[in-house]
């Protein structure tokens, strides 16, 4: 979506946040040194989700609340804490927050830089044959194939394998993809195993 | 709705806004479909 609307000269700056986090929490910021990168390295950390705004702080760490290295591969329970995110819901007692960090419910990675890329909802991770897909690359690498115009991908349980990528397409009104072509477009960008089934109401 | 947002944003200039990637994904789609990029306003 930020390529699509770079090649109609309108420039994207990407804002991560939610509710809880009133509304925005990280953001990647252009700076001299990312100005210094190749083209397709800005364009990773312009969609990435980018650096902690002033005021929050940021961590991914493990079921205990253990925090992970910033190593931009291991990826965590991405928590966030500050001034402006939540610390409790409304007329609800129970107790939200863990040592005073806010559990966002994403996995993210973070780079020796700060980047902070999110790896997928922890409760949306597709686990098959034991290993785990992420819905949010096949999803966001789905929206790049040209004649879709909506993706989401969705776990669903397989005799074999435990669970099995299902991606489900609105294509475009004109020069609609196909599964065929999804498919032709996603090999190579994602390990095979990933590869998902494709399902569309109005597709071939 | 993306029609009326994409007119909004021509006839006022709007230069800035923010909203959520479903938004901005159906106004990618209109831009895309009509083959042209958001026309700049020549206003003042």
């Amino acid at each position: 979506m930020i390529e699509g609307f770079e090649r109609l000269g309108v420039s994207v700056k990407h804002v991560w946040g939610m509710t809880e986090t009133s509304p925005c929490g990280t953001s990647p910021q252009p700076s001299r040194a990312t100005a210094t990168l190749s083209r397709q390295h800005q364009l990773r950390r312009k969609i990435s989700q980018g650096q902690p705004i002033y005021g929050v702080d940021v961590k991914i760490a493990d079921e205990r609340g253990n925090e992970i290295p910033r190593d931009g591969t291991s990826s965590g329970r991405f928590m966030v804490r500050g001034p402006w995110v939540i610390s409790g819901y409304y007329r609800d007692d129970k107790p939200l927050l863990e040592d005073g960090w806010f559990n966002t419910g994403d996995l993210a990675t973070i780079d020796a830089d700060n980047y902070i890329q999110l790896t997928d909802r922890a409760k949306d991770v597709i686990k098959s044959g034991g290993e785990w897909i992420s819905s949010i690359d096949v999803e966001n690498l789905a929206m790049g194939c040209p004649g879709v115009a909506e993706a989401a991908v969705i776990g669903h349980s397989h005799p074999q394998w435990e669970e099995r990528p299902l991606l489900v397409v609105v294509p475009t009104a004109s020069n609609a993809a196909t599964a065929r072509s999804i498919i032709a477009f996603l090999e190579g960008k994602i390990a095979k195993w990933w590869i998902p089934t494709i399902s569309s109401s109005s597709m071939r | 709705m993306p029609q009326s947002i994409a007119e909004l944003i021509e006839a006022e200039g709007v230069t800035v806004a923010a909203g959520v990637p479903t938004l901005y994904a159906k106004l990618l789609q209109h831009f895309e479909t009509q083959g042209r990029a958001p026309a700049r306003s020549s206003g003042s």
